[in-house]
């Protein structure tokens, strides 16, 4: 048992197991062995944490309709049994894509809705407060050259009534 | 023609189960269809095959299994995925060529997103099936510092 508990630890089985990779066979042995080896269970615990967490960054947001299409299949109040053979044939079905009224669920026609990357909304963000940065940067220049303008005029004023007044000489005597 | 294989068995479900149901849905969908539409990268496909997975999950079978929920949900999303996949037959591995470094990462893709077994992968890469293992192990350890 020993060695069985180093292998399923330490030689990756765990993670095997978790992701499904095992065969069926190999998945009954490792629930058995689960149930018999709380260590193990801990061990399974944290690494499924992890997994969850790795596969939920790489997480699409299917579209909003499809929410609806989940829920009537449910609704219809029965529990189909899955048929690999079903999948099958819609895979070939799909591989030659020759029929446009496919089974596909076309959820997204009534949506009015788009969806982007996850990416644009820093993006639009970032866009945002630049222009804010830069219409505010914009006004106080625009305000700051009216105000060096009007000095700059009555400094001219200033020098055109010095240049008009006749100078008298000093000594006149 | 019909056949007993082929035949749907119509279970009443309650009005909880379809709200736990939807419950799982809104907690692991995306999640679910991100592992979809990696190994059926055609969207229609992929959302026909996300609807199916949560029409046809059962929870009854679940709740008398010590499989976390999570990893339920990812055994059977790409177990359905690979199932629908077009042209799954004549899957072409030519493009995997690992590296030591990357060899972790290429057995992983080979086993989770292509579906290939352990025992195929190690007679593709001329390696142990026990290093395939430890492979996978030391990819998915990485998940915590990625």
């Amino acid at each position: 048992m020993a060695t069985k508990s180093y292998q399923y630890l330490e030689e990756g089985f765990l993670e095997a197991y978790l992701t499904g990779i095992v065969s069926e066979q190999e998945r009954a042995e490792m629930k058995q062995y689960l149930s018999e080896n709380p260590e193990a269970q801990a061990e399974l615990n944290e690494v499924e944490i992890s997994m969850e967490q790795f596969f939920m960054r790489r997480a699409v947001p299917p579209p909003p309709g499809l929410r609806d299409a989940v829920m009537n299949r449910i609704n219809q109040n029965e529990i189909q049994q899955w048929r690999p053979e079903a999948d099958e044939s819609r895979a070939r079905n799909s591989a030659k894509a020759t029929n446009p009224e496919s089974q596909y669920v076309h959820v997204e026609v009534d949506d009015t809705h788009i969806r982007v990357h996850k990416y644009w909304r820093p993006a639009f963000i970032a866009v945002f407060v630049l222009s804010k940065v830069f219409l505010i940067a914009g006004l106080y220049y625009y305000f700051k050259a009216g105000s060096v303008e009007r000095e700059l005029e009555q400094l001219r004023q200033q020098n055109s009534i010095q240049q008009t007044i006749p100078t008298r000489p000093l000594n006149t005597r | 023609m019909s056949t007993i294989a082929q035949a749907v068995v119509p279970l009443p479900r309650s009005e909880e189960e379809k709200r736990q149901l939807m419950a799982l849905y809104e907690q692991y969908g995306s999640m679910a269809y991100g592992i979809i539409l990696r190994i059926v990268p055609q969207p229609e496909l992929a959302q026909t095959v996300l609807v199916d997975l949560f029409a046809t999950l059962s929870i009854a079978e679940r709740a008398n299994d010590t499989e976390p929920v999570s990893a339920f949900i990812i055994r059977m999303a790409r177990r359905k995925a690979l199932a629908s996949r077009p042209g799954s037959e004549e899957r072409s591995l030519t493009s995997f060529q690992p590296t030591e470094r990357n060899l972790p990462k290429v057995v992983f893709n080979l086993a989770f997103w292509h579906g290939c077994h352990v025992t195929e992968i190690a007679a593709r890469l001329n390696i142990a099936t026990t290093d395939v293992l430890r492979a996978i192990r030391a990819y998915v350890k990485a998940f915590t510092v990625a």
